[in-house]
């Protein structure tokens, strides 16, 4: 670019450094979501609903009413309400702490929910009472978010709540180790470990009434970050200078991530890889502006999870497989190399 | 904060190494510096015209240290104020305690100030266009105008839908300077505005800033490049070691300039790059 570009030589006209006047009216195209891939991404996720409540054992027929509204019906619901939180979820969180590699994993409620649930287990309260799975998950997300804010004290940085969330993390790890080690006989073991994998088969539709409060309760507080989380891109001080309340904005999105991603892994199990890779899938298409991913993020995971499960239920037709393959591994195979492909690329100049 | 004495000393080691024909213009830094420069911002403070912005603190302690002792300055709407100073002066600091980032101040009205730190960057690759748009964000709307604005007045309009990764360090700079310019406030704070920018790109935003000076806003630029600095503000801020030791039109703070790097000063004989029009820095 010459320098001339810049400003021309010599002194400019007053004019040349206009202000337009105050008040600006309507929406222009830099800030506005771009308006064809939205659409798209519902399009997508509605056929994708269809097809899952339709899709048997690799039939596809529309099955008998109590199949369709107790077995398909959960499945698919949980399988769109917990993909989208998670997708939403990686979204917020890679945008609030400027990291790509971020995830609801990585501030450990997915870790204390699968803690609380084992916890479950392990008392052998399910068998007693079905409920207690998902309110040991929910209860074990509570406790996390509440130790995660705790740590990161009143205005945290994006630092201090990675370092909180690999505390949190570390804690639910280690105590998830305790209980394997001292589980009262093989089947609890066996049992908590199964659900650990994470999968969406044999939920109910009480699970998802448990399950879709706190889910949509996060998913409202995190879609309205979304100028915040573009203020923090340029840093915390800027983002304080812009009017952002930056420890309001961390906060926020770590308490949203908890309920959204809390919720899904109390109802679902361990299901990875989902939060982390679904930013990374938009960014193509819609740029890098993290207000923008945020809409997309939740559809877009909701589709991925619903695909993924999916897959799980042809595989059989396919593989020659003893046991359904549980959900939480396909993501994690699936996602595992694309991580790589992502810390290969952003590590190149 | 070092003792008056060595303060003293080292204005006296500039007088040896300095031409001898600088040596008039040489002045008594402490008592100077102490006479007049609290008084006279004391004396602009009482009557307060709308839209200056005033700061005065005895101390400003950041993590148990003191950065800056006994500050008090205004900046007036119309007004390029230059900051300059060594390394670790507490220029950065001065600029985050008018833009009230400071822990303890109250925050200002993002929509009338526009903040742009050292070495600012963008941690997603966005396009010029939505970084200039980021500047909208306190008022709340998505208005393209000022944005065009911008993006025109710091001469990246062509770059508006690259990626800010894509394009150079300089380029980069200017699309950040262009994010402050979109959101129109009545005070720019600009830290290093300057740094990554070839000399001739330099020369152009410290003219689009007195430009945008004489326009009527204030405009406070954190500035190493003295020559610059004395060309292009109307007014210089000497910080050294956390207290302001001169405030002076542009023109005469070259010696404060000079004491607070422990440097001569004199006219250099040497061929260099001359700017491309002085006619604005001519008073």
């Amino acid at each position: 670019m010459p320098p001339e570009a810049l400003v021309p030589p010599g002194p400019l006209p007053p004019t040349s450094v206009r202000f337009a006047a105050q008040a600006h009216k309507g929406r222009g195209r830099i800030l506005s979501v771009p308006v064809r891939t939205l659409p798209a991404l519902a399009v997508l996720l509605c056929a994708l609903l269809g097809a899952s409540l339709l899709v048997g054992d690799g039939i596809l027929a529309l099955p008998d009413q109590l199949i369709l509204l107790q077995i398909r019906l959960p499945r698919t619901l949980l399988a769109a309400l917990v993909g989208g939180g998670l997708g939403l979820s990686g979204a917020v969180l890679q945008g609030a702490l400027r990291n790509p590699l971020a995830d609801p994993g990585l501030l450990g409620i997915t870790g204390t929910a699968g803690l609380g649930a084992a916890l479950v287990f392990y008392w052998g309260l399910a068998a007693q009472f079905a409920p207690a799975l998902p309110l040991g998950g929910l209860a074990g997300a509570t406790v996390g978010a509440v130790c995660l804010l705790a740590f990161a004290g009143r205005a945290p940085s994006g630092p201090s709540l990675i370092l909180a969330g690999v505390a949190v993390s570390a804690l639910s790890a280690s105590l998830l180790a305790l209980a394997l080690s001292l589980a009262p006989n093989p089947f609890a073991l066996a049992e908590i470990t199964f659900w650990l994998l994470g999968g969406l088969a044999d939920r109910s539709l009480l699970q998802v009434a448990l399950a879709a409060p706190p889910i949509l309760l996060g998913v409202a507080i995190l879609l309205r970050l979304g100028p915040g989380l573009d203020a923090l891109s340029l840093g915390e001080e800027t983002a304080a200078s812009l009017g952002v309340p930056v420890g309001r904005t961390l906060c926020l999105a770590a308490a949203g991530t908890a309920l959204a991603a809390g919720a899904g892994a109390a109802v679902a199990g361990g299901i990875g890889f989902v939060g982390l890779v679904v930013p990374h899938l938009l960014r193509p298409l819609l740029g890098q502006r993290p207000a923008v991913l945020l809409p997309a993020s939740l559809l877009a995971g909701a589709s991925l999870l619903l695909t993924a499960d999916l897959l799980v239920r042809l595989a059989p037709l396919v593989l020659p497989l003893s046991q359904p393959l549980p959900l939480g591994v396909l993501t994690a195979l699936l996602g595992a190399p694309f991580v790589v492909a992502i810390a290969r690329r952003s590590a190149l100049p | 904060m070092k003792p008056e004495g060595s303060r003293r000393d080292s204005g006296e080691s500039d007088r040896v190494g300095a031409p001898p024909e600088d040596d008039a213009c040489q002045p008594d830094l402490p008592q100077r510096n102490r006479g007049s420069t609290p008084d006279q911002v004391r004396g602009r403070l009482s009557p307060a015209p709308a839209g200056e912005i005033a700061f005065s603190a005895a101390v400003v302690s950041l993590h148990g240290r003191a950065v800056l002792h006994d500050i008090a300055c205004t900046i007036r709407p119309g007004e390029l104020v230059a900051v300059c100073g060594p390394n670790g002066a507490g220029k950065s600091t001065l600029l985050r305690a008018l833009a009230g980032l400071l822990p303890g101040m109250p925050p200002r009205d993002p929509r009338r100030v526009a903040y742009l730190p050292q070495g600012a960057r963008c941690a997603w690759a966005m396009t010029v266009g939505e970084v200039a748009a980021l500047g909208r964000i306190p008022h709340g709307d998505a208005a393209g105008t000022p944005v065009t604005y911008a993006l025109q007045s710091c001469g990246i309009l062509a770059l508006r839908d690259r990626r800010v990764d894509r394009i150079s360090g300089g380029e980069a700079r200017r699309a950040m300077l262009a994010r402050a310019f979109s959101t129109e406030p009545d005070l720019f704070l600009l830290d290093e505005p300057t740094a990554d920018l070839d000399p001739a790109a330099a020369d152009g935003v410290m003219r689009l800033l007195r430009h945008t000076a004489e326009a009527g806003r204030a405009v406070v630029v954190v500035q190493h490049a003295i020559d610059l600095a004395i060309r292009f503000a109307h007014r210089m801020i000497v910080v050294r070691s956390g207290r302001i030791t001169a405030d002076l039109p542009a023109r005469e703070a070259l010696p404060f300039v000079a004491a607070a790097f422990g440097l001569p000063f004199g006219v250099d004989p040497e061929p260099r790059l001359l700017p491309p029009d002085d006619r604005l820095a001519s008073p």
